[in-house]
């Protein structure tokens, strides 16, 4: 049961992460290495908001959500100032551009909050574990499972029943295409990217009091949720939960029975599907570059 | 080559020489540091800008290297055959790698090479046998012929020696048929196809040729430092060659070498004056990317072609800059004019 717990919460935190990487790299193409970069900012920031101290669950909620807000608005600022001259660029560019931004955001992060780790502890009500059929599973838990759960229907409900849904899978088709038959495609790509850093926002602020915060967590959490990427399938918002929660699940199971295989869930999930379906679970060969 | 290639050549090994005696002992090691990037860096060229191919994960290959001296060096080895096997168990890894990567490109392969890359980190991490966490410590090159490397000046010309050897590998490689391939491969991997290219097989021999070169810079390191520990596996230090072959200018055969010690300097300077040298290389990758995208050694071409626009005033000779610039690429006379990794880079270049 503890295993379950973990397993899935670890995968809805991870799956926060990939999901909003997922959707940049799905409609924009581009790998976006600063992704981990804005998960770090969002759990700064949600730091900052929360004072470090222990908060009632409304606020400690709607602090978050405006974290998460404040990142995607540096997001949006530097797609603006950044990302727009890198669609110009070949892939490579753009990757070691993304780069640069991690390197910009992780190196500033050190430069205002330091290298000693900060902490933030779960909001009142949260703080204590209860007990499930005799184990003892963090309440704090609970939120970021509802916060994943929700956070999967309401961009299911947005990409396939809004207008603005359908507009970034046309651009995510064909951008060419959508934009001669009258989609705006640099807003779709900017409200695409400020939806994607807000999810790295939320998982950052959500994962803050799960982890002790120091900026080096924006380089370890950008390959895990690269992994579930590329196991779910490229550009896949369905395939990422999938594969974030088996990671989550394997890696728990693994921790509790096999602990030195732990830390190879991530290459063994990863090993074991791309084998039998190289272009991920859910995903199409068209991004692979199967081709030549 | 050419005469003044030569001469160029020539001061440079003149240098490298008198070098200990020129700066003293105490700043040797940033200067080995520096020449094993050198190496290093040259070696991610050969995929990076002959190949076109971006390979995130060559600090698995590096660290490889590194991890089979320090192993044999426990039972003294010499030097040479230490360093042969670091150059084949890298080549051997990373052919390996190439056959997992066999059928991606792009983006998909920089991130599977990523991944791989940072499994073998876990992997050493974890094994006891290669030190774990911590690493191996106490590493050193025994004697060879009667020359002592703890001696700091011995180290140095150990150092300068194979990092010549490995550059004078890569320089041939380039000029080869082989190289020019590669090349072709880069402009449009489609048309070398059709031309009856394996254009799968030569990306794996040069992944693997890539890898051989890191093993041995990572070898290298292994005796330089003394010390060997997972770190040098980790997916940023895949990264750190890659902006050095950029700043530098990866058309160039010597932009890497440029850019690793530029890099290396101003690593080394940051580490005195702040805490967070990631901030302003990340700043500086940017300017580079969005300012110089041939890298520090194309200001001459960039500079030229400037000079050229403001001749024809203000909106004219817009064709004759291009046509510059690719005068200025092909400077040296038997290097084939590499094809602008980004289309009119003086448009960019020279926009205030």
């Amino acid at each position: 049961m503890i295993i379950l717990a973990t397993g899935l919460t670890d995968g809805m935190l991870i799956f926060l992460v990939a999901s909003g990487l997922t959707l940049v790299l799905g409609v924009m193409r581009v790998v976006n290495f600063s992704h981990g970069g804005f998960f770090m900012v969002g759990a700064y920031l949600a730091y900052e908001l929360l004072r470090g101290h222990v908060q009632p669950i409304w606020l400690f909620v709607l602090l978050i959500v405006v974290a998460s807000g404040a990142t995607a608005v540096v997001g949006l600022v530097s797609e603006r100032v950044l990302f727009r001259r890198l669609y110009r660029l070949p892939e490579v560019s753009s990757l070691l551009g993304t780069y640069a931004l991690l390197l910009i955001l992780e190196g500033g992060a050190q430069l205002i909050w330091g290298q000693n780790p900060v902490t933030q502890p779960e909001p009142s009500g949260l703080v204590h574990a209860f007990t499930v059929a005799g184990a003892e599973v963090p309440r704090y838990d609970i939120l970021i499972v509802v916060a994943g759960v929700l956070t999967a229907a309401v961009l299911q409900l947005l990409l396939k029943r809004t207008e603005f849904g359908r507009q970034l899978t046309a651009v995510a088709e064909d951008r060419y295409m959508a934009g001669l038959l009258g989609v705006n495609v640099n807003r779709v790509f900017a409200a695409t990217f400020a939806l994607g850093i807000f999810l790295a926002g939320l998982g950052g602020a959500l994962a803050g009091p799960t982890l002790s915060m120091v900026p080096d967590i924006a380089v370890t959490f950008i390959l895990q949720a690269f992994a579930v990427v590329i196991i779910g399938g490229f550009g896949s918002i369905g395939g990422s939960l999938i594969a974030a929660l088996a990671l989550g699940l394997l890696h728990s199971f693994l921790a509790s029975d096999a602990p030195s295989l732990a830390d190879f869930s991530l290459y063994i999930l990863m090993a074991a599907v791309l084998v039998v379906r190289p272009q991920g679970l859910l995903g199409s060969r068209q991004l692979l570059g199967e081709n030549l | 080559m050419t005469r003044r290639g030569l001469a160029g050549l020539a001061v440079l090994a003149v240098l490298v020489v008198v070098w200990p005696q020129v700066i003293g002992s105490g700043q040797l090691f940033f200067w080995d540091t520096a020449a094993i990037a050198v190496l290093f860096a040259t070696s991610v060229n050969l995929l990076f800008g002959s190949g076109g191919i971006p390979s995130f994960g060559q600090a698995a290959f590096y660290g490889v290297g590194a991890y089979t001296v320090a192993k044999v060096a426990g039972h003294a080895w010499p030097v040479p055959a230490a360093l042969v096997l670091a150059v084949l168990v890298g080549g051997v890894v990373a052919f390996a790698t190439s056959l997992i990567t066999w059928r991606t490109t792009g983006l998909a392969f920089a991130m599977l090479t990523l991944a791989i890359a940072q499994a073998l980190y876990t992997l050493v991490e974890k094994v006891n046998w290669l030190g774990g966490y911590n690493g191996l410590p106490g590493i050193s090159a025994p004697s060879l012929w009667g020359v002592n490397f703890f001696n700091q000046a011995n180290l140095w010309y150990l150092n300068a020696v194979w990092v010549a050897l490995g550059l004078l590998a890569f320089w041939r490689i380039r000029r080869s048929p082989f190289g020019h391939t590669l090349n072709a491969i880069r402009q449009d991997p489609q048309r070398a196809a059709f031309l009856g290219v394996n254009v799968r097989a030569y990306r794996a021999v040069a992944f693997t040729l890539a890898g051989c070169g890191a093993g041995l810079a990572g070898g290298l390191f292994a005796y330089t430092n003394q010390i060997v520990s997972p770190a040098s596996l980790y997916w940023t230090e895949s990264a750190t060659p890659i902006i050095m072959l950029l700043l530098g200018g990866m058309t160039y055969f010597w932009g890497p070498a440029v850019g690793a010690v530029l890099l290396s300097a101003l690593l080394n300077y940051l580490d005195q004056v702040t805490t967070s040298y990631l901030f302003y290389i990340g700043i500086l990758l940017l300017a580079v990317l969005l300012l110089l995208p041939q890298g520090v050694l194309s200001i001459p071409a960039v500079a030229q072609g400037l000079l050229h626009r403001n001749r024809d005033g203000p909106g004219g000779g817009g064709r004759r800059r291009r046509h510059t610039l690719a005068m200025g690429l092909a400077a040296e006379p038997g290097d084939p004019a590499p094809a602008p990794l980004v289309p009119e880079p003086t448009d960019r270049a020279s926009t205030p």
